[in-house]
């Protein structure tokens, strides 16, 4: 039953939720008549009314549908125009990324108006100049050039951590490795998992984390440990099932999903410093259909609201965004980036030599 | 008179040369690739693809592993199929109506889920069955290793039965039972009978199988991605992932795929040689003939419960086990080994997931692909098969070939070549990013399965059939309905049924070249294993399961003629 102080309650809360839309609405319109080329974009945005967005599913059970609905609304609320989102995301970072390049290449535009990829996987994409260029800080208030990255034409929406994860019904958390060396300790031989993707290793192989020579030399030793090579979801399952009992590295926003929402015994060794950075980025590919309105839906994201979004369905966020869950972790802990032009520079031939390793050639 | 022939031919030689044009043009792409490094289409033009696939050791080693899964795995799907095949078509087997049923599940359960679940039986660490033969038998050690070149041939040639069993079962039916009559006179008996009698005339069919299975082996990819990756045994199809998806900075090496590709497609090209060979001795082997025949059932008497326990052996293994795992995983939020704990956290949750994620339009575009999918495969496949078979026309081989190559191709570096084709002739044939382009992705890869099954049927229909028909004024086309059309019933349909099951199921192309509006079943399953949502994942194949069931009910009738001698 309600009574009255529930419903005087209820109403402030509509109250509040009212004034503070029309606050940012207006905020946002001052700043669009502010700023004419905002107010340019959004008006070509209106007219584009749509956009193909190459991203994931969420990573949690929530349906695809919210998410996209989501990020059409948190779109609206901040720039007052209706996108309608779809998504396209059957496809690996890699070879979405050659579908693109192919489409621009052939002069046709690309089949994705907003592209959602690692800093490494697209850098293909923009080391051959096919992205298009916006001015986001200019354009955005809210994003600052650490928000960007490929020279400011690409958005970080989340920054993941690599940190190993281990079975907590097998491994006491005194028991967990608290440094990356500890982890080459033998009693672990037959009891890892390990990622066959070669970017943490491109990450640890930077002159300002530990170098090449370190990292090859710490990558033979961990191979002679023999660990279960697999993609992240297997190397997952195997931690969770309890098979290799330790990872050496998982996504610690994944191992903390399976933690704290489905219950499974699983945590982060997150003494283990430093932390790899694995950057995910939003932007648009040079050609899009829909350029505009592509444009504000990645603005949206680099948002508080957007942010939560994120959080909510990829159960990540952005260390440059203020008080998010990636920004806490990152500001009491020892970070490593990857440096984009380290990647494009030397990550072929590191790659294949990383490769020859994790395979046993 | 040869002008006459010629335009006889010609509707059904145009049909044939069409589906062979379709196949080749991808395939001529593939070749062109593998001379490419970069962009497909765009990159620069190099041998250096080639050089590194002749001159990598590492290369050689797994070519080697390739070869010993392909094999195995081959020989324990004829072992197993081929027996089957018989059994159903020609004995009193009991419950054989089922078999091709059965088998059909074992079909549409996606390879990774089997794995994991073979993982979860035989993994040395926490395999159920190790556990509990240490905890039995006080062992110091697993007795079982899944996570072997020989657990990964095991749990993939128990999977390779339903082809192998698809191309032989109408090649059975075919036979007339007079020659085993004949043999049981001679005071042969049946076992006698089935390898001296049996198994020679159904040659060509076995070696026509036998090729299939050991190239489709080649390039399977879920079960030596989930079993052999942990410990770092490579072969073809996972090296060629770690080429196409895992580079880093640079773009996927499709170049370097598609010559690994071709080199594969020339190793196939002597097998399919050796194969044409026997297709030219093809007289020797038709056991359909104008005077009459009987389809009578043996009665396998003693061996009646042996055959039935070894075939409900089989499908403990290949269908109940992996189901039971799919369905158990399907139902947990995260994976726990069986437990009462296991037991009371069990959720449907997973299913809604898989309807609220994506909606019902995968299951749409899953059911246009097996609507149009087998018709078309059949269509093209028929009028091939026949003209390679019976036609005396030079160059007829060469189609066959054609329509055997798509199986040697792997099938990432297939879709690559169609989807960079379908962007150059958008403007002519708007099919890029539509539902279209992946049935004929699949139309171009099923051929060889169908082209094997009706190369082995229609060997076994003697010319003086279709002969008689000509003779009473009859054209080609109308020969083809009326005479050999009826009689090639049961490997129409085996071919339909087949390959509207690997339609179904199919991953990998539909991956590569579906959008946002052309998602399917498969795909979504995929998608949802890569996003570490495996609970998701195994609801979506268990629905996938569900509904090739329902599929295979709706046509049991025509499934039971199938596996009924004299049924068509």
């Amino acid at each position: 039953m309600w009574n009255f102080g529930s419903l005087r309650r209820f109403g402030e809360a509509i109250a509040l939720v009212v004034v503070g839309y029309f606050v940012l609405a207006s905020t946002v319109h001052a700043a669009a008549a502010a700023n004419p080329k905002l107010a340019a974009i959004i008006q070509k945005a209106t007219q584009e009314a749509e956009i193909v967005y190459q991203g994931p599913d969420p990573a949690t059970s929530l349906p695809t549908a919210d998410m996209l609905r989501d990020m059409e609304l948190v779109t609206e609320k901040y720039f007052g125009v209706k996108i309608r989102v779809k998504v396209d995301n059957a496809l690996g970072f890699p070879a979405a990324t050659t579908k693109a390049l192919t489409e621009i290449k052939s002069g046709a535009p690309p089949t994705y108006d907003l592209m959602y990829q690692t800093v490494v996987s697209g850098a293909p994409l923009y080391a051959d100049k096919a992205v298009e260029h916006f001015p986001w800080v200019e354009l955005f208030p809210f994003i600052k050039a650490d928000d960007l990255e490929w020279n400011g034409q690409a958005l970080i929406n989340q920054t993941l951590f690599v940190q190993p994860a281990y079975n907590k019904n097998l491994i006491k958390p005194k028991d967990a490795p608290k440094s990356w060396e500890d982890i080459l300790n033998s009693r672990w031989k037959g009891k890892l998992g390990l990622l066959i993707y070669p970017d943490p290793w491109l990450v640890l192989s930077q002159p300002r984390a530990w170098g090449e020579e370190k990292t090859f030399a710490y990558l033979k030793k961990l191979i002679e440990l023999k660990p279960k090579l697999g993609r992240f979801p297997e190397v997952h399952e195997r931690v969770v099932s309890g098979e290799t009992p330790l990872a050496w590295g998982q996504h610690r926003e994944r191992t903390l999903y399976a933690r704290d929402q489905l219950g499974a015994p699983v945590d982060n060794a997150d003494d283990v410093s430093p932390a790899l950075l694995w950057i995910n980025i939003l932007f648009v590919p040079k050609g899009a259909r829909h350029p505009n309105a592509a444009a504000l839906v990645g603005a949206a994201m680099l948002t508080k609201e957007g942010q939560e979004l994120q959080l909510k369905y990829q159960v990540a966020t952005s260390m440059y965004s203020p008080d998010t869950p990636a920004a806490k972790f990152a500001a009491k802990r020892k970070v490593i980036k990857p440096d984009v032009e380290f990647v494009i520079e030397k990550g072929p031939a590191l790659s294949k030599k990383i490769s020859s390793i994790l395979l046993g050639k | 008179m040869v002008k006459k022939r010629s335009a006889a031919l010609f509707p059904v030689l145009a049909v044939a040369v069409g589906g062979a044009l379709l196949i080749l043009v991808p395939l001529l792409a593939t070749g062109w690739i593998s001379f490419m490094v970069g962009v497909p289409g765009y990159g620069n033009y190099t041998l250096s693809n080639y050089k590194q696939v002749l001159l990598d050791s590492f290369g050689y080693r797994v070519l080697l592993n390739t070869f010993q899964f392909a094999l195995g795995s081959t020989a324990m799907a004829l072992v197993v199929g081929a027996p089957l095949a018989w059994s159903v078509a020609r004995t009193d087997f009991p419950f054989r109506h089922a078999i091709s049923l059965l088998l059909g599940m074992v079909l549409v359960i996606p390879g990774f889920l089997q794995a994991m679940g073979w993982a979860l039986m035989l993994s040395p660490n926490i395999g159920i069955l190790n556990r509990l033969l240490i905890e039995t038998f006080g062992l110091e050690e697993a007795p079982f290793n899944i996570y072997s070149l020989t657990g990964m041939t095991f749990a993939q040639g128990l999977s390779l039965v339903p082809p192998a069993f698809f191309i032989l079962l109408p090649v059975f039916q075919g036979m007339d039972s007079s020659f085993e009559e004949a043999a049981f006179l001679s005071g042969a008996g049946k076992l006698r009978t089935f390898f001296r009698v049996n198994l020679p005339l159904a040659a060509p069919a076995l070696l026509a199988a036998a090729i299939y299975v050991f190239v489709l082996a080649f390039a399977l990819f879920e079960v030596p991605a989930v079993l052999g990756f942990p410990d770092r045994i490579f072969v073809f199809s996972t090296m060629l992932y770690f080429l196409v998806h895992i580079q880093q900075g640079t773009l996927p090496e499709y170049g370097l795929a598609a010559a690994y590709g071709s080199i594969v497609m020339i190793a196939s090209l002597v097998m399919a040689a050796y194969y044409s060979g026997l297709v030219k001795q093809g007289r020797k082997y038709a056991t359909i003939t104008g005077k009459g025949r009987r389809a009578r059932i043996l009665r396998l008497g003693k061996w009646r419960s042996l055959a039935f326990s070894l075939v409900s052996v089989y499908f403990l293994l290949a269908l109940v086990l992996p189901m039971l795992i799919l369905f158990y995983y399907s139902l947990l939020p995260f994976f726990k080994l069986p437990s009462w704990d296991a037991f009371s956290s069990f959720t449907f949750k997973n299913y809604v997931n898989v309807y609220t994620r994506q909606g019902l339009r995968p299951l749409i575009n899953t059911g246009i692909l097996v609507a149009l999918v087998p018709i078309v495969v059949v269509l093209i496949s028929t009028p091939i098969s026949w003209i390679v078979v019976r036609s005396r026309l030079r160059g007829r081989f060469v189609l066959d070939n054609i329509a055997f190559l798509p199986l040697a191709v792997p099938r990432i570096v297939l879709s690559v070549s169609l989807l960079y084709l379908a962007l150059m002739g958008r403007d002519l044939i708007p099919i890029y990013g539509t539902i279209s382009l992946i049935v004929i992705a699949h139309i171009i890869a099923f051929m060889s399965f169908a082209t094997r099954t009706l190369n082995g049927m229609i060997m076994q229909i003697h010319t003086d059939l279709e002969d008689a028909g000509r003779l009473c004024g009859a054209s080609l086309v109308r020969v083809l309905r009326k005479v050999t059309g009826p009689l090639l019933k049961p490997a129409l349909f085996s071919a339909w049924f087949w390959v509207m099951l690997l339609s179904f199921r199919e991953v990998t192309m539909a991956v590569m070249l579906s959008s946002a509006d052309s998602m399917v079943l498969p795909a979504q399953i995929w998608v949802l294993w890569n996003r570490a949502l495996p609970h998701d994942a195994a609801a979506a194949a268990v629905l996938l399961a569900g509904i090739a069931l329902i599929l295979m009910l709706v046509t049991r009738r025509v499934i039971q003629r199938l596996s009924t001698p004299g049924g068509f």
